[in-house]
C-alpha cells in the first residue's frame, strides 16, 4: 500500500528493539494494536468511519446549529423545492426536510447500536455458556438457535412490532433479541477452540468457576469476533428500522424515522418532488455502507473469519 | 454416508417441531383469541367466553397447540377471520405469484452472480473487477424498497419501458407472459440477491483458482476456457448450494416487501394485509410456511452438496 504513513514503526513487533532476540513474546496487547494499525491503513475503513462520524455529527449536533421545523405544520410551505430558507425543501404538511433528516437519523443510530449491543450482549454469553458446558446443555442451545434462525427475521419483528408499537425502546429490543444469534454462533465456536487451551486449564486448575471463566477468559479473547458482528448488527438493525417504518409500522409523528420518511415521499415519486425520496434514501445507504466498510476492514485485520447470515 | 443422512434430517425434524412450537407460542402471547375479531368491540366478557369455549380457544395452550397442528397436517390452516375466508384458500389463490417472482428472482439471481464472480474472480483487481464491486457493495447496503423506487423512477417514469405496478392478473401464467409489469419486481429482488451472492462466488472462485488441481488442469495444456469451464466453475459452485439455501429468509423479507411495493398480490402482500388487520391466522401459518421453507431448504441444499461433492459423501 502506498500510504503507510512515514512515521510509524515497522510492523513487526516481535523483532522489535524490546523483544527478547529470536523471542516469540510482545507486549499483551500486542495482537489487537497491530490490528488497529493495520485497520488505520485501511483508506475504505477510514472512510467508513469518516462517513459514520460524519452521521453522528450531522444527527445529534445538526440540530443545535440548524432549526428547521419538523413538528409545526405549514400548509404555505408544502412540497417546496430545496431554496432559501429550506436546502432540501419541505415536505407535504409543510416540515423541513433537512430537520427531518437530522431527527430521524438520531432514531436509526440510536436503534441501530442499541439493537447491536442486545444483541451481542445477549449472544456472547449465551454462546460462551453453550461452548464451556458443552455435551447435551450445548447441542440443547444450538438447535434452539437453529430454530430462531430459521424463522425469517423480517416476520418476528414486524409481528411482534405492530402489536406492541414502535420507539426507540421497543424497536432496539425487538431487533435486538433477534439478532443474537449469530453472534451466539460465532462466539460458541470461539469458546469451543479456547477452552482446550493452556491458559483455560491453567484458570480451572486455579480454581476459577465458570462465570470467571467466561468474563476474564473466553469473552476476552473472542473479542475480535464480538467486535467485527456489532458492527454488521448495526448495519442490519439500521436497515431493518428503515424497513420497519416504510411498511408504515416504525416510529410516529411527532417522531420520525428514515424509512416513514421514504413511504411518505414514495407518493410523490411520479410527481417529481425528488428531495423527498432521494436525500433520506441515500442517507440509510451512506450510513448502512459505512458501517459494512468498518466491518470489513475489523475483520480482514482482526483475522476473523465468519458468515454472515 | 446413511448415517449422515439420518442424522441431518433428524435434526431438521426437531427444528420444525420446535419452529412450530416457538412461533404458535410467540402467536400466541401476542393475539390469544380472535374472539374480538369475530364478536366486534363491543361484545361482553361472558360472550367473549362463551364463543372461546365453543371454538376451543381457552383449553390449555398445549392443546391448542396439538390440535392447530393436527388440522395443519390435514391441511387445515384455520380461517382468516378479518378477510373472512379459509387461510388454505387465500394462499391457494396466491402461493403461484409469489414462487414465481421468488424463483425467477433466484434463477436470475445465479445466472448473474456466478459468471460476474468468476469474471471478477480471473480479472482481480482490475478496473472491471473494482466496479461491479463497488456496485455490489452499495446495493448490498440499498434498502430492497429504496431499489425498488430508484428502478420505478428510471425505467417506468423517465424512460416508461416497463409498468410500474405488478401484473394485476390473477392467472399465474398470465402473470408470466406479462413483461411489461413483471420486470421491475423480478429485477429488483434479484439485482439484491446479486449482490450477496457475487461477493461469495468472487472469493470462492479466487479460492478456487489457487487450488493445485487448477495449476495441474494448465499444465497439461489445456485451453483456458477448458480449464474455466471444466475445473473452475463446477468447484467454485459448491459453496453456491449452502449459499442458496441459506437466502431463503432474506429472499421471503424481499418478496414481501418487493410485492408490497409494486402491488402483487402474492403471499407477501397478503401477509402485510393481515399485520395491517391483525389477521393472526395469515401471520402464524405465513411464517410457519416460511420458517418451514428455510429449513427444508437447507436440508435440501446440504443434501445436494453430498450428491455434487464426492468429498463430502466419502468424509
Amino acid at each position: 500500500m502506498t500510504h503507510v504513513a512515514p512515521s510509524l514503526p515497522p510492523l513487526d513487533i516481535n523483532r522489535g528493539p524490546t523483544a527478547p532476540e529470536g523471542g516469540e513474546i510482545g507486549p499483551v496487547q500486542s495482537g489487537f494494536k497491530l490490528a488497529m494499525r493495520e485497520f488505520a491503513q485501511n483508506r475504505l475503513a477510514l472512510i467508513g468511519l469518516g462517513i459514520l462520524a460524519f452521521f453522528v455529527l450531522f444527527c445529534f449536533v445538526g440540530p443545535l446549529i440548524y432549526h428547521g421545523d419538523t413538528i409545526n405544520t405549514s400548509l404555505e410551505n408544502t412540497l417546496l423545492p430545496p431554496g432559501a430558507g429550506h436546502p432540501l425543501g419541505t415536505d407535504n404538511v409543510g416540515l423541513d426536510v433537512l430537520g427531518q433528516l437530522m431527527r430521524g437519523g438520531q432514531a436509526s443510530i440510536e436503534v441501530g447500536f442499541f439493537a447491536a449491543f442486545i444483541g451481542i450482549f445477549i449472544g456472547t454469553i449465551f454462546g460462551a455458556i453453550a461452548g464451556l458446558i458443552g455435551g447435551l446443555v450445548d447441542s440443547g442451545m444450538m438447535r434452539i438457535v437453529d430454530v430462531f434462525l430459521s424463522v425469517p427475521f423480517l416476520f418476528v419483528v414486524l409481528i411482534v412490532a405492530v402489536r406492541y408499537g414502535a420507539s426507540v425502546l421497543s424497536l432496539s429490543l425487538i431487533i435486538g433479541g433477534y439478532t443474537w444469534l449469530v453472534p451466539a454462533r460465532l462466539v460458541r465456536g470461539e469458546v469451543l477452540t479456547l477452552r482446550t487451551r493452556d491458559f483455560v486449564s491453567a484458570a480451572r486448575a486455579a480454581g476459577s468457576s465458570r462465570g470467571r471463566l467466561i468474563t476474564r477468559h473466553l469473552i476476552p479473547n473472542a473479542m475480535s469476533v464480538i467486535i467485527v458482528n456489532v458492527t454488521f448488527n448495526v448495519a442490519d438493525a439500521i436497515l431493518a428500522v428503515a424497513t420497519l417504518g416504510f411498511l408504515g409500522f416504525g416510529l410516529h409523528y411527532p417522531n420520525i424515522d428514515w424509512g416513514d420518511m421514504l413511504s411518505n415521499g414514495i407518493q410523490y415519486l411520479q410527481a417529481g418532488n425528488w428531495w423527498l425520496i432521494y436525500p433520506v434514501g441515500a442517507c440509510i445507504v451512506l450510513i448502512v455502507m459505512a458501517c459494512n466498510l468498518i466491518g470489513d476492514a475489523l475483520r480482514d485485520s482482526l483475522d476473523v473469519r465468519l458468515r454472515r447470515r | 454416508m446413511i448415517s449422515y443422512l439420518i442424522r441431518r434430517i433428524g435434526t431438521s425434524i426437531i427444528i420444525l417441531i420446535g419452529i412450530s412450537f416457538f412461533i404458535f407460542f410467540l402467536l400466541h402471547i401476542i393475539y390469544p383469541s380472535p374472539a374480538i375479531d369475530v364478536l366486534g368491540s363491543r361484545a361482553n366478557t361472558a360472550l367473549i367466553d362463551a364463543w372461546n369455549k365453543e371454538h376451543g380457544f381457552d383449553d390449555p395452550f398445549i392443546v391448542q397447540y396439538l390440535h392447530y397442528m393436527n388440522q395443519l397436517l390435514h391441511g387445515n390452516l384455520g380461517y382468516a377471520y378479518k378477510f373472512n375466508q379459509n387461510v388454505t384458500t387465500l394462499f391457494q389463490e396466491r402461493w403461484a405469484r409469489s414462487a414465481y417472482l421468488t424463483f425467477m428472482s433466484l434463477l436470475l439471481a445465479v445466472l448473474v452472480a456466478v459468471p460476474l464472480g468468476i469474471f471478477q474472480a480471473i480479472r482481480r483487481n482490475t478496473v472491471g473487477d473494482n466496479v461491479v464491486t463497488s456496485l455490489a457493495f452499495v446495493t448490498y447496503a440499498m434498502p430492497v424498497f429504496f431499489l425498488a423506487l430508484i428502478l420505478i423512477q428510471v425505467f417506468a417514469l423517465s424512460f416508461p419501458i416497463f409498468n410500474f405496478e405488478a401484473s394485476q392478473d390473477t392467472n399465474v401464467f398470465a402473470v408470466m407472459g406479462d413483461w411489461h409489469s413483471m420486470t421491475l419486481p423480478i429485477l429488483t429482488l434479484s439485482l439484491v440477491t446479486i449482490a450477496g451472492f457475487s461477493r461469495y462466488m468472487r472469493s470462492s472462485a479466487m479460492d478456487t483458482l489457487t487450488q493445485d488441481y487448477i495449476k495441474a488442469a494448465r499444465a497439461k495444456g489445456l485451453t483456458e476456457r477448458m480449464v474455466l469451464s471444466r475445473h473452475l466453475i463446477r468447484n467454485a459452485c459448491l459453496p453456491m448450494v449452502t449459499l442458496i439455501g441459506l437466502t431463503i429468509p432474506a429472499l421471503l423479507a424481499g418478496s414481501l416487501i418487493t410485492e408490497t411495493v409494486f402491488n402483487y398480490q402474492g403471499l407477501g402482500l397478503l401477509f402485510y394485509n393481515a399485520l395491517n388487520n391483525a389477521d393472526y391466522n395469515v401471520l402464524l401459518a405465513y411464517t410457519l410456511i416460511g420458517a418451514s421453507l428455510t429449513v427444508i431448504g437447507n436440508l435440501v441444499a446440504d443434501l445436494a452438496l453430498t450428491v455434487a461433492d464426492p468429498r463430502i459423501r466419502l468424509a
